[in-house]
């Protein structure tokens, strides 16, 4: 399992204030401006590295700031994914269907 | 009431604003007798063309604006408007502002499905043809507005509305919100009166004290599920911080609302960033003020409130908000001073400031 974005994002990443705003296509409405923390922001760009599942899993623990344990560091990112895709911002995909 | 501000008396900073007013007309189908814009019915010649709006928007997307609030005048009155709009769709979060008045159903679906706007705010200034259409000098566009609204909410589009409190309708305030509830609204803005246009020259007709206006705030009575915007305290913001706006003539002026006392520079001359990083526009967002207002502070998370305001009524721009009640010092807001009469722009703020 991977995950990547969702289509026609665009994200402007707000540095000054830790945080990333995105620009989300509608669901039947007018486009969506999310403002993400610095968390959301931070899977958001590991996603769009395109890893497997278990690389993100790694790779979001060493880059988490404050660190934190394994523990804390997978409850973390598993809440991050479950809001990312419940916006519509990450799509969950198999890795059959990554491949070219 | 206030308390002491405990927050540093500085703004967020940020490098590139993240939204930008567009003042893409100063013309309208309407002749509103208190119109920010002075609008004139035909497109002055100095109006930037649709092709520099577009190269502009190319710009703005390349400098990280990624939300545009467009206005006019009445932006759909000029003919090129929806050629600029369709250059923006998909890259941008658009909001709005319209009268309403040229909504029909298949502009709705336009503005809906090819312009993908995220809101349409419509400017009301009654609850009735009476008042609405004294305001606007044009008989039937009461009807024609609400008729907009009902299309644009029909084609799906988010729909505000918003009305400026004058000494005309100040009355009436309740009537806009019932309104706004019947229309199946969710959100309704009631604006300050800003001196600038033909509201500066009516100044006299339209202003009231700040008493009156916050009482007709604190009646106000929302149906469940309402939202109200106001900008006076407790939530009086120095929004400055985060946004910049250009005018019909593609001058970068800070603020729509500061478009008769700051002028940074014609944007197909110079880049908007080195306008956004001027010197004025730098202090205007800075929330360096003489005065900050604890409540809104916490509320907004800037400091003085609206600098346009603090300008009329002060000439400097640091000075307090008078629209906060906790900074008004005694300003009565029915009496303009001379500089508000007669403003000049400013393109950098006074030596030693």
């Amino acid at each position: 399992m991977r995950y990547i974005l969702a289509p026609n994002l665009r994200l402007r990443p707000v540095p000054e204030l830790d945080s990333c705003v995105v620009l989300a296509p509608g669901e039947g409405g007018g486009p969506r401006l999310l403002r993400l923390n610095a968390h959301a922001w931070l899977l958001l760009e590991l996603c769009r590295a395109g890893m497997m599942a278990t690389a993100l899993r790694e790779a979001y623990r060493e880059a988490v700031v404050p660190p934190l344990d394994a523990a804390a560091a997978a409850e973390s990112l598993d809440q991050g994914l479950a809001l990312l895709l419940r916006q519509g911002l990450l799509l969950e995909k198999n890795p059959e269907e990554a491949m070219p | 009431m206030s308390t002491p501000p405990t927050l540093p008396l500085r703004n967020p900073v940020l490098e590139r604003p993240l939204k930008v007013t567009l003042s893409f007309t100063a013309s309208c189908n309407l002749d509103c007798r208190h119109c920010y814009a002075d609008c004139s019915r035909v497109p002055r010649a100095e109006e930037m063309p649709a092709a520099d709006w577009m190269r502009l928007i190319d710009r703005l997307e390349e400098d990280g604006v990624i939300g545009l609030y467009i206005e006019g005048g009445e932006p759909l009155h000029r003919a090129d408007f929806l050629d600029v709009l369709r250059h923006a769709a998909g890259r941008f979060h658009v909001q709005l502002r319209s009268n309403a008045t040229l909504v029909t159903p298949e502009m709705a679906r336009i503005l809906h499905e090819d312009c993908r706007i995220a809101t349409l705010l419509v400017d009301l200034h009654g609850p009735d043809a009476a008042v609405h259409d004294h305001a606007t000098r044009a008989p039937g566009s009461f009807e024609r507005t609400l008729g907009g609204i009902r299309a644009a909410r029909a084609a799906g589009i988010e729909t505000q509305m918003l009305v400026i409190m004058t000494r005309l309708n100040v009355d009436h305030l309740q009537g806009c919100v019932d309104l706004a509830a019947r229309l199946g609204l969710e959100t309704i803005g009631i604006l300050r009166p800003y001196p600038i246009g033909r509201m500066r020259r009516a100044w006299d007709e339209a202003s009231l004290p700040l008493e009156v206006m916050m009482r007709a705030l604190d009646a106000l009575r929302l149906p469940p599920g309402m939202r109200l915007m106001q900008s006076w305290h407790p939530r009086d913001g120095n929004c400055c911080w985060q946004t910049a706006a250009v005018d019909p003539r593609g001058h970068s002026i800070g603020c729509a609302y500061l478009r008769e006392y700051v002028d940074l520079g014609d944007l197909r001359e110079v880049a908007f960033l080195d306008t956004w990083n001027a010197p004025l526009h730098r202090l205007l967002r800075s929330g360096e003020v003489e005065a900050s207002c604890g409540d809104c502070a916490a509320s907004q998370g800037s400091h003085g409130g609206c600098r346009a305001t603090a300008y009329a009524f002060h000439g400097r721009w640091t000075a307090p908000d008078p629209f906060d009640l906790p900074l008004n010092q005694g300003v009565d807001l029915r009496v303009l001073p001379e500089h508000a009469l007669h403003p000049r722009p400013q393109s950098a703020p006074p030596s030693g400031s």
